[in-house]
């Protein structure tokens, strides 16, 4: 930006620099589990060594399905979800209100495999221990912290919510104060480790991640405060403060109730014609009111070629016929269904499988990289000032101990989960984790040394986590391929691919210290 | 030229910076959210009032924000963004309470 003053530029400077420093710490924690999370299924996959993941249904799911009703009280076929695992096990949620409070869901979990045996039955209020997957406590405890900082809600909205803006704004001065963008792109680092060599690397970094940077920030802004900031004060001011009412006024009005009993169509049916009108096959099932007249199925159709969203079509429950294509906000497509239509591909980065959340990964550590060099160049610039001296230690305990924590947390995972008690063991693995690495700086002040100690703990964390899965009865390799897992191998490879990059100059140190070996 | 009534603002440049960029800024962009919903149309779908303000926050704090910052004549910005401020406060106002 060639116009700007030296004053205005001056100003944007301290606000880039305020903005990614105030919140710097928390926006570190944001960035690096968001850049994790983004293979949630994946973390569930390799943490239960099962398929988990849901894939396209097959067609004869009728049979069992109707099996499964059988053994569920018709007081939890209010709300029914269906989708079937890689293994062929189908997954089923049946819910029912059974108390005063609407928004408090009682129900049944069923996971039943290809022969109509029932693996696992879950019954309980949603929320409570029995009721919730143990096997998914690890990708919980990662998806929370990186949603709302393990904070209440709705103040860990807010905080995330927050946070998103400082990193829109970071990421807006960055445009705006960098006069050379093209040119700081392939921006080459100045020897000498000085306070220039890290600011060269800290704009690479910077650089290429900002489009993501912003993209990201605008939609995590959006997706924190829509729900707890956006819905009251929109509900507040056009119905009245009835939330209720705005909820299905941009969602759309439950149909209208009707308790008689009917028989509801054969999920077959209903999937084959949602597979016939959308060209996709069906991902998911919705089905409300099961048994009653006032019945609806909703699929959730696979993601066409090209597309960024999924479809979801709606059928009369009772007769079949089809009721039409239900828009994410709204009841006809418009500016506001697509502006939100495009916040969770944005955000996610599923827009194009693999191969788009691979480059979400990518891009998110260079923004992680970006936010640790710019809080380090932040420092190095008051290095003089006492009160700052001993941030960068503070800060590389920071840096390190995060994903310290996250590995350790996953070995109290896997600890926990042989005693039934994986969701204290995760958080109690985490918060231990983070304070031996918080205290470490204390007692210890060359920085190198310090920053090597803690590449080595981490290394090796990684290094002895697959064993550690394994040892606690985690599925073997051979198992999950068997059972279409794939991912429990990748996670283990990926553990130890990223322990070997840590521990790489500590092997190659030792292997230079041995002595070199006589032919004799 | 700055506006004769605020010109305490290019006074006290930095006090007003922070003012402006940050509880104006804030107040200035929540009752955007607010007030939109009663201007914009419905759209096709019957939602674009009620969505699109919500998914302009962001962009429209972050605007709040960095304007004062940018803005060289304080007086003017102040002018500006108290001006909004009013007129969606107005608006929310009447809303509610007319």
């Amino acid at each position: 930006m060639r116009n700007l003053s030296a004053d205005k530029i001056k100003r944007l400077v301290a606000l880039h620099g305020w903005s990614g420093t105030i919140l710097a710490i928390f926006l570190y924690v944001v960035i690096l589990t968001g850049s994790v999370v983004v293979f949630d299924n994946e973390i569930h996959e390799w943490s239960s060594g099962e398929a988990t993941h849901a894939v396209p249904m097959s067609p004869g799911l009728g049979p069992r399905f109707a099996a499964a009703l059988d053994q569920v009280d018709p007081a939890f076929h209010e709300e029914i979800l269906i989708s079937q695992r890689a293994d062929g096990a189908l997954w089923m949620r049946f819910e029912g209100h059974l108390d005063e409070d609407p928004s408090r869901h009682h129900g049944v979990i069923l996971v039943q495999d290809p022969s109509g045996q029932i693996l696992a039955r879950r019954e309980g209020v949603e929320g409570s221990a029995a009721y919730s997957d143990p096997t998914n406590a690890l990708r919980e405890f990662w998806v929370d912290l990186h949603v709302r900082l393990h904070l209440p809600q709705p103040w860990g909205l807010f905080a995330t919510g927050i946070l998103g803006l400082t990193m829109l704004v970071a990421a807006v001065t960055g445009v705006l104060i960098h006069r050379h963008v093209i040119r700081d792109l392939f921006v080459s680092e100045r020897p000498g480790k000085r306070v220039v060599s890290l600011r060269d690397r800290h704009t690479l970094a910077g650089v290429w991640g900002l489009p993501f940077a912003i993209a990201l920030a605008f939609t995590g802004a959006f997706l924190s405060f829509a729900t707890s900031l956006g819905l009251p004060v929109v509900a507040m001011v056009a119905f009245g403060g009835d939330q209720q009412k705005a909820i299905e006024a941009v969602l759309g009005s439950p149909h209208a109730e009707n308790a008689a009993p009917a028989p509801s169509i054969d999920l077959d049916l209903a999937l084959a014609a949602a597979s016939l009108r959308s060209g996709t096959p069906t991902q998911a099932v919705f089905i409300d009111h099961y048994g009653r007249a006032d019945a609806v199925i909703r699929t959730i159709q696979s993601r066409a070629p090209g597309d960024l969203n999924t479809q979801s079509l709606e059928f009369d429950g009772e007769s079949g016929a089809y009721l039409g294509q239900r828009q994410t906000v709204g009841t006809a497509p418009s500016l506001g269904t697509a502006a939100v239509d495009l916040m969770g591909p944005l955000h996610f980065g599923n827009f194009f499988g693999l191969f788009s959340r691979v480059i979400w990964v990518a891009l998110g550590a260079a923004m992680t990289y970006s936010v640790v060099t710019g809080m380090q160049l932040w420092l190095r610039r008051r290095a003089d000032a006492p009160g700052w001296a001993r941030c960068e230690a503070a800060l590389l305990a920071v840096a390190w101990g995060l994903p310290i924590a996250m590995a350790v947390s996953a070995y109290g995972f896997f600890m926990g989960l042989r005693f039934g008690a994986a969701d204290s063991w995760t958080a109690w693995g985490f918060v231990l984790a983070a304070l031996v690495a918080l205290l470490w700086p204390l007692r210890r002040s060359d920085l190198l040394q310090l920053a090597a100690q803690y590449r080595l703990g981490l290394g090796a964390l990684l290094g002895f986590l697959p064993i550690w899965r394994m040892g606690h009865g985690g599925t073997g390799w051979a198992d999950a391929l068997q059972s279409a897992a794939p991912a429990v191998m990748a996670g283990d490879l990926l553990c130890w691919m990223v322990a070997l990059q840590l521990l790489w100059p500590a092997l190659r140190a030792s292997w230079g210290r041995l002595p070199a070996s006589s032919p004799q | 030229m700055p506006f004769p009534s605020f010109a305490w603002h290019n006074r006290h440049p930095r006090a007003a910076r922070w003012i402006l960029a940050g509880p104006v800024a804030l107040i200035l962009s929540v009752l955007f959210m607010a007030s939109m919903p009663l201007i914009l149309p419905a759209g096709a779908g019957g939602v674009d009032h009620l969505v699109m303000p919500v998914v302009l926050f962001p962009v429209i704090w972050c605007s709040a924000l960095l304007y004062p910052v940018m803005a060289d004549d304080l007086g003017r910005a102040a002018g500006v963004m108290y001006g909004l401020l009013l007129a969606e406060f107005f608006i929310v106002t009447a809303a509610l309470f007319i």
